[in-house]
């Protein structure tokens, strides 16, 4: 039998950008802009699909073995599987390979947005003026672990404001994110809080909160579905970043999405709400991006803020744990050391039940559940299952005060 | 509003945090990310000349079919081989240049240097 690897056709492409859904403001992109993204996406698609697999390989016929011979024995950590994978050549191609189509989609992007800066400040001002849903605080202090990091190596950050109303970084960020997915998590990057949503209504059918804090919105498209499937509940969602709730707000309001309020604030102190005053305190995707001090404190001031037998709900790549091969955890652990995601390693080795359990809840009550991003587009268009922390499968801890 | 070079300049601009070493020397690293960004370009173009022949068919200026039959006659074919040719010898220059390396008959800067002191 030959043992050439098939380029695998049965794949679908992903979509295209034009595909993505354009609401009020979504950046104008000329042809060669969407060309461009329209590459991209494959790119990441080939790479997932065609070399990605050759990393689980590589581990075992050479990496491993290399290792065992100058240890006597297997790799204790995934830190030491880390270094052990850090000297092989064919891995060390693909991380490069990787780091730069990251950083290509930065440049694709910024490109994109910055050339209409003042009209996407304009679009976005001329939703968002007036509106008492977006409350902004131009005294907010970014805290240290945004602001002395480019996560996703992007430039700029969340925060950069070149001109006031800024909403390119966040015009930024949505556009790439389509392309990132490859669609997999549908055309406004809704999918995960559609997983959610359909979660919810299946665990807890009666469940109809009045109040839902979301922390670390960013451009509230996880948020989106759930305002959506609870008409009549009001929702609060927080950032540090104001282009991005800028930009949140006015891409809500245009998707006719109006039970969301916008507010700058850092979710480590939330002395401006009331005990009690929220049904549900949630966050997705997000608790990676804080820090060791950070992170408890987010997780107590939302249970404060939480009423009784309210839900806490954070969606997140799965934690490590003693069941999880060292050699799946280094390839979670990648975009740690690689995408300038650095508390991501401490973060998803730190028992969240446990924190969880020290702010107040019972340990033995939270619920650890697997949820798959939900797609408009056909199966199979986004990275694989290879592609550790990098596909749409999380999971939810769920925690009931 | 930013000019060209702001736009370039920020749209370029490298992330904080020390840039991960995946290669082992910083040319195989630049030549990557030169290969990588070649390739976007290249697939750029096609998508844009494809675009072309759609819309050029559309409005019946074109049969597209017609490109895949299209016969260049033999002056037009013999012109179109030597572009070829041409974007070949730039392709492989850096290697050719090393085989005439290889003849011997080169000197180095340095040595012309001493060489020319004495002219």
């Amino acid at each position: 039998m030959s043992k050439q690897s098939k380029i695998r056709t049965e794949d679908v492409a992903p979509p295209p950008v034009t595909e993505a859904i354009q609401h009020g403001v979504y950046p104008d992109m000329v042809h060669d802009e969407r060309a461009r993204f329209n590459f991209q996406a494959c790119l990441y698609k080939a790479i997932s699909s065609e070399v990605s697999p050759g990393n689980p390989l590589t581990y075992d016929k050479r990496v491993l073995p290399k290792f065992k011979k100058e240890h006597g024995r297997v790799p204790k950590s995934r830190h030491e599987v880390r270094r052990a994978m850090t000297n092989d050549p064919f891995h060390n191609f693909w991380g490069a390979l990787r780091r730069n189509t990251m950083e290509m989609r930065q440049v694709n992007g910024q490109l994109v947005t910055l050339r209409q800066l003042d009209r996407l400040a304009k679009r976005a001002d001329k939703i968002n003026t007036d509106s008492d849903r977006l409350i902004l605080d131009d005294t907010l202090e970014i805290p240290y672990y945004v602001a002395e990091v480019d996560h996703h190596c992007m430039p700029g950050s969340y925060y950069r404001e070149l001109v006031p109303g800024d909403v390119s970084q966040a015009a930024n960020y949505d556009a790439g994110f389509f392309v990132t997915t490859g669609g997999s998590i549908g055309g406004l990057c809704d999918g995960g809080g559609k997983a959610v949503v359909n979660w919810l209504k299946t665990t807890y059918p009666d469940f109809l909160p009045k109040r839902v804090l979301d922390i670390g919105t960013a451009l509230g498209n996880t948020l989106l579905p759930l305002a959506q499937a609870f008409p009549d509940t009001e929702f609060v969602a927080l950032d540090i970043s104001a282009p991005m709730l800028r930009y949140g707000h006015a891409r809500a309001m245009s998707l006719g999405i109006k039970n969301i309020t916008f507010v700058q604030k850092n979710g480590e102190d939330l002395s401006d709400f009331d005990p009690g005053e929220f049904d549900m305190v949630m966050t997705s995707i997000f608790l990676h991006e804080l820090s060791s001090k950070a992170l408890p404190k987010v997780l107590s001031e939302g249970y404060r803020v939480l009423a009784e037998s309210g839900l806490m709900l954070h969606l997140e790549q799965p934690q490590y744990s003693e069941a999880m091969p060292f050699y799946e955890q280094y390839m979670r652990d990648w975009d740690s050391y690689n995408n300038n995601e650095p508390f991501w390693s401490a973060m998803h080795e730190t028992d969240l039940i446990a924190l969880l359990s020290d702010v107040g809840f019972d340990a033995s009550e939270v619920r650890v559940a697997s949820l798959k991003g939900v797609s408009d587009y056909a199966e199979g268009q986004g990275p694989t299952s290879t592609e550790h922390g990098r596909a749409p499968d999380w999971h939810a801890y769920v925690a009931q005060k | 509003m930013l000019s060209e070079t702001d736009i370039l300049n920020l749209a370029t601009a490298k992330a904080k945090g020390k840039r991960p070493k995946y290669l082992n020397t910083p040319a195989e690293e630049h030549l990557l990310s030169m290969v990588m960004v070649l390739a976007e370009e290249l697939a750029v173009m096609r998508e844009r000349s494809d675009t072309l022949e759609r819309l050029l068919d559309r409005y019946g200026v074109i049969n597209r079919a017609e490109i895949e039959t299209y016969q260049p006659g033999k002056e037009t074919g013999q012109a179109r081989q030597k572009q070829h040719l041409q974007f070949t010898s730039r392709l492989l220059r850096s290697l050719r240049q090393e085989v005439d390396t290889m003849k011997g008959a080169d000197k180095s800067a340095e040595e012309m240097a001493e060489i020319l002191k004495e002219k």
